[in-house]
């Protein structure tokens, strides 16, 4: 990571260093970070959810509809919404444990299903598929203040949602390395039978932490609306990918059983500095993509060495 | 530590010298510039990468960025994702650009960081889409075209061609410009008792598009009509149409064109486009940002349109080769 800091520090003179450059990609880095502490635990425990972007559309619509449309209190409508998510996120792994089949395929159904269903019931409602003027409902500066208050530090609004990632990811972390949930998620993921064996609830792990990673895009959706006044069925596109990568750059495996909150913090880290760096160090849109491969695949041998020289070591 | 690991920070640490040494000479040469400062002008939009319609506003800025000797940076999201592209303004706004000219499809999401610009002082022009956020942020003007009123225009011509029922297709679901777009459009046709059925598209996957078309038109013979929002959603289906419907009964138009349009055009398949004669939209705010940066000119327009013209078999022969070239 600070391989990749480095790097941008120096091509990405002009800016980059500064306060407000680094609230930039903290800012990109948080909101990526807060879905892959989600997103992380799920990995380990073994199971995918790739439905987690599309939750993001679905909440932040919700939410909006149901203040703008429906005259909701804003804290009513979140509430609401948030137990919408949890209850998709509940059945999400329901299927998944019930059926014995791959959350990838599972989540990657629900994937469509929720994105299309955002789509067609904002038509209905609304007619367009973007909305505003969420800052005029009630309970929206109540809302506001826990989601999108900004600290500010020598001149730039450093976004709430900042902190919001440190303090999930000690909570995480707490979680993973010192609670009895935390060995039974390894446990899961290293082996479902042993486990089962072993007198672990692992549906039950399994089915929480689907729940966990419907209540973290939830928490995106709602600092999104907040931020921005304003909700369209296309956010969090591409998201659930991202949080994997992030994950994954973070030494989580594929496969579950082996990873940490710290390196999917530090994955979403990478991600952000990669991505705002990128414009900083001004780089032509069209090498966007390539530069970002290239990155994030050095990124990951980087790590990789390291990880296989210190267990040899 | 073992050794190994210390052979290993050791080459990244001489890595990242070598990468800093290379810099720091790179700099140097710069320096030469420095003494007459560079002007340099960001521009972010919400064109996707695989859209063609924004290679040649992209081309435009260029072209005039080039032929006025100042730096250019153009800047998009890969999708339509309005959270990305305000980071991207944000981080632009960051390094301090003497100007900053921007798209703005959906002013909720963008305003905030559009004010920020604004309030360091950075001389702002919007193009193609979102003019109405000049009555929230001072810009000095905005380029491109109406949509609603577009969308009338290309309702009009529709109405020309005798349809009785019309499928519209979006290929940016979320983006105000198409819904005004299709606003217009619709407006016109209900009142003339035509109905119009709105189908929304992945631009990104064109034989998707082309085979939920196809089935789309097989469950409702009545269509004889088809707009498209732009030329993703195009392309693909006069491939379909070449299939499914040699006799040409099924009018197909579109918004923006590239040279398959115009090809499409030729042959009769599409029977108009609407142009907004993107290229200027790229080229003129390029010019005028320069103007005003070393000139201090402002344009009296706040508003500056470039279309809609429509390109139809009459003249699609003149704008074929420009369009190959990538201007228009």
């Amino acid at each position: 990571m600070l391989f990749v800091w480095v790097f941008f520090a120096v091509f990405a003179h002009n800016g980059f260093l500064s306060v407000q450059g680094t609230k930039s990609y903290l800012e990109v880095s948080s909101e990526i970070g807060i879905l892959a502490i989600g997103v992380a635990l799920l990995m380990i425990s073994g199971e995918f959810d790739l439905s987690v972007g599309s939750l993001i559309g679905f909440s932040s619509m919700s939410l909006s509809l149901l203040t703008v449309e429906a005259n909701l209190t804003m804290p009513a409508a979140s509430l609401l919404t948030l137990l919408m998510v949890i209850f998709i996120g509940y059945c999400n792994g329901m299927i998944v444990v019930k059926s014995g089949l791959p959350s990838f395929i599972i989540t990657l159904g629900s994937l469509f299903m929720i994105r299309g269903f955002t789509i067609a019931v904002s038509k209905i409602i609304i007619g367009r598929t973007q909305i505003g003027g969420i800052e005029e409902s009630k309970g929206f500066s109540v809302m506001a203040t826990i989601f999108s208050n900004s600290l500010t530090i020598s001149g730039t609004d450093f976004p709430i949602s900042i902190f919001w990632w440190m303090l999930f990811g000690v909570l995480g972390y707490f979680l993973l390395k010192h609670t009895q949930l935390g060995n039974w998620i390894f446990a899961t993921g290293a082996s479902q039978e042993s486990a089962k064996l072993m007198g672990i609830p692992v549906k039950k792990v399994k089915i929480s932490l689907f729940m966990l990673t419907a209540f973290c895009s939830w928490f995106i959706a709602v600092t999104q609306v907040t931020t921005f006044g304003g909700a369209d069925v296309l956010r969090g596109e591409q998201k659930e990918f991202i949080a994997i990568i992030a994950a994954v750059i973070g030494g989580t495996l594929l496969t579950g059983g082996y990873g940490s909150i710290i390196g999917a913090m530090i994955g979403a880290l990478i991600f952000g500095i990669v991505k705002q760096g990128i414009i900083f160090a001004g780089v032509d849109a069209d090498w966007f993509q390539v530069f970002m491969g290239v990155m994030l695949v050095s990124a990951v041998l980087v790590n990789g060495t390291f990880r296989k020289k210190y267990s040899h070591g | 530590m073992s050794p190994m690991i210390k052979k290993q920070i050791a080459k990244y640490f001489y890595l990242i010298i070598f990468l800093c040494v290379v810099v720091s000479c790179s700099k140097k040469n710069n320096q030469k510039n420095q003494f007459e400062k560079e002007i340099t002008i960001k521009m972010v939009t919400h064109g996707q990468a695989t859209d063609p319609f924004w290679s040649v506003v992209s081309n435009g800025a260029k072209d005039a960025a080039q032929e006025l000797g100042i730096s250019l940076h153009y800047q998009s999201p890969q999708n339509f994702d309005m959270i990305t592209m305000s980071q991207m303004i944000d981080a632009v706004v960051a390094t301090n650009p003497d100007g900053l000219i921007v798209s703005v499809p959906d002013i909720t999401a963008l305003k905030k960081s559009i004010v920020a610009a604004s309030k360091k002082n950075i001389p702002i022009i919007v193009i193609n889409a979102g003019s109405e956020i000049m009555e929230d942020v001072d810009i000095l003007t905005y380029v491109g075209q109406s949509e609603y009123e577009a969308g009338i225009k290309a309702a009009e011509e529709m109405l020309k061609q005798n349809v009785k029922s019309v499928l519209c297709i979006n290929h940016e679901i979320g983006n105000i410009s198409l819904d005004q777009r299709e606003q217009g459009f619709r407006k016109i046709l209900t009142e003339n008792h035509i109905p119009v059925k709105t189908v929304p598209i992945d631009a990104s996957d064109p034989s998707e598009t082309k085979e939920m078309v196809r089935s789309f038109i097989s469950s409702n013979k009545k269509i004889d009509g088809i707009l498209t929002l732009g030329p993703l959603g195009a392309i693909p289906i006069v491939r379909l149409l070449k299939e499914i419907d040699p006799e040409k009964n099924i009018k197909l138009a579109t918004f923006d064109f590239t040279p398959e349009i115009i090809d499409g055009i030729m042959n009769g398949h599409i029977v108009f486009a609407l142009d907004q004669q993107q290229y200027l939209q790229g080229y003129l705010p390029v010019v005028l940002m320069n103007l005003y940066i070393t000139n201090k000119n402002t344009p009296a327009y706040k508003k500056l349109e470039t279309g809609p013209s429509i390109i139809n078999i009459e003249n699609a022969q003149d704008v074929l080769s420009l369009s190959k070239k990538g201007s228009r």
